[in-house]
């Protein structure tokens, strides 16, 4: 049961101050919440052996892609953009890297600068599938000896070194007035600690445009912003046929209270808190400043989650309505959802409950401490449900048709 | 940001600069908020009823932002929706 407790932005300040963050400072001054020891298969034909070899060892995280080749150039410099993405990531603390062909290895290694220990293995120069196994778990024996060596370890660090990915999904209205603006709180309490943001799933923002027009102080910015959202606007009104902004808000929407487009994608948008936009990203970029980034990506939530894994984000917050159980598996995601029913039936794939808000037992101020309580236990290494259900895709967006 | 206790509907305001509250309960039968202020009856959970009045073409502000204006006059406590704001 929740202590209906009365909490201002300046008692969110104290208590935010009197929480430690311990975090993997990576020798590039990143900060890492984990220390994964990663299998990652770089192309689909590696992706069988990459799980074989990373069942040999527990401590380690398979990441698999099914990536392609054939592709068009956009799409290949997307599959390198997530390769090396990945490779950085603050919450990896060394790799495995299986690729099919010794070129690619060997371009890879060329063009990885290691802050981690890395090592690569080539599935043509193998003398089959035992043989291919054996020396992958010989490497990866050989990358956990390494990493011991180093002593990799948590040390403390500043609140700025929260990186935050925030996505919603399953939208409803609890997550429109309440999980949503309460990530915005935490958001702009995180900036504020000189940490940062992504946010992402351009179309959500369709109808918000005045929003950009006022939080993107830098003209450059604030037109990519808005070329975003009317090309996807656009795609959605060919796709469908329908005019978006005539058709929304929907019937649902009008009966559930929304009573105009702004109003709708004020749910998402209220995620984002109030402080301006730094910058527009591509899908995957990593943002080159702290603050609060945009970032133009489809929909649909594992992709945008893997967008924002690779700008670097090393935790999520994400607005739970009806239950949807994305996950990213090397940005941990903490789900935050105040939906009564959700939680009655998926308790155990949430990890923030907010309900005590529509009961009364809950305030704002109560909500933001439950949600950056859960944050910080969370970046200090307690595990996230996703986490403990091994929840979480990595989906690059479509872009143009294979060669 | 208010939020209602156990007397009258509960509420919620999302920014100091909204003329407009969203309903929290299920009471749609109880015709005040938890703050004394008298309401329409009858509306249901997470739609808005006005604070104050707001006269034709003033904006209705929810999350301190402008989503619509008034097409009719708003009385302070009325329900806001497809019908007096777009």
């Amino acid at each position: 049961m929740y202590m209906s407790i009365t909490v201002s932005s300046t008692d969110l300040f104290d208590f935010a101050s009197s929480l430690e963050w311990h975090g993997y400072r990576r020798s590039d001054g990143r900060v890492g919440i984990r220390n994964h020891r990663i299998v990652l298969s770089t192309v689909a034909l590696t992706d069988r052996l990459a799980a074989a070899i990373a069942a040999t060892d527990p401590d380690s995280l398979c990441i698999i892609g099914a990536l392609s080749r054939g592709l068009q150039k956009s799409d290949e410099v997307m599959v390198e953009r997530f390769i090396r993405s990945v490779l950085t990531h603050p919450n990896v603390g060394a790799a495995l890297v299986l690729t099919h062909d010794r070129v690619s290895a060997e371009r890879l290694a060329g063009e990885t600068d290691a802050a981690i220990p890395i090592e690569y293995l080539a599935f043509m120069q193998c003398g089959g599938r035992a043989q291919a196994v054996a020396e992958g778990t010989e490497k990866l024996q050989m990358l956990a000896s390494r990493q011991n060596k180093l002593e990799q370890r948590r040390s403390m660090v500043g609140q700025d070194a929260v990186a935050l990915a925030l996505e919603c999904g399953g939208s409803d209205v609890s997550s429109s007035i309440c999980s949503n603006p309460v990530i915005g709180d935490i958001c702009d309490l995180t900036i504020a600690a000189g940490g940062s943001a992504v946010v992402s799933e351009t179309a959500e923002f369709i109808g918000a445009e005045a929003v950009f027009e006022d939080r993107c102080p830098d003209p450059v910015t604030r037109q990519m912003v808005l070329d975003f959202i009317s090309y996807r606007a656009r795609l959605m009104d060919q796709d469908s046929g329908k005019d978006y902004r005539g058709t929304n808000p929907t019937r649902e929407n009008i009966d559930g209270g929304l009573t105009t487009l702004i109003e709708k994608s004020m749910g998402a948008v209220s995620k984002t808190g109030t402080t301006d936009f730094v910058s527009a990203l591509e899908f995957g970029m990593p943002p080159g400043a702290p603050g609060l980034h945009f970032m133009d990506t489809p929909f649909f939530s594992p992709v945008s989650l893997t967008g924002m894994m690779m700008a670097g984000c090393n935790l999520g917050l994400f607005a739970m309505g009806v239950f949807n159980p994305s996950g990213n598996p090397l940005c941990p995601i903490i789900k935050i959802c105040g939906n009564p029913q959700t939680l009655r039936h998926w308790r155990e794939d949430i990890d923030v409950e907010l309900d005590g808000y529509f009961t009364g037992e809950l305030d704002r101020g109560g909500a933001q401490q439950t949600v950056l309580a859960r944050m910080n236990a969370v970046f200090n290494g307690a595990e996230t449900a996703s986490e403990t259900f091994g929840e979480g895709q990595f989906m690059l967006p479509r872009l143009k048709d294979a060669l | 940001m208010q939020l209602g206790t156990q007397r009258g509907r509960r509420f919620l305001v999302l920014s100091p600069a909204d003329n407009v509250a969203t309903l929290l309960d299920e009471d749609a039968g109880i015709a005040h908020l938890s703050d004394g202020m008298t309401i329409a009856d009858k509306v249901p959970f997470g739609h808005k009823v006005s604070l104050r009045a707001i006269a034709i073409g003033e904006a209705v502000v929810k999350y301190g932002i402008k989503i619509g204006v008034a097409t009719h006059p708003i009385e302070q406590g009325e329900h806001v929706h497809v019908h007096n704001c777009e």
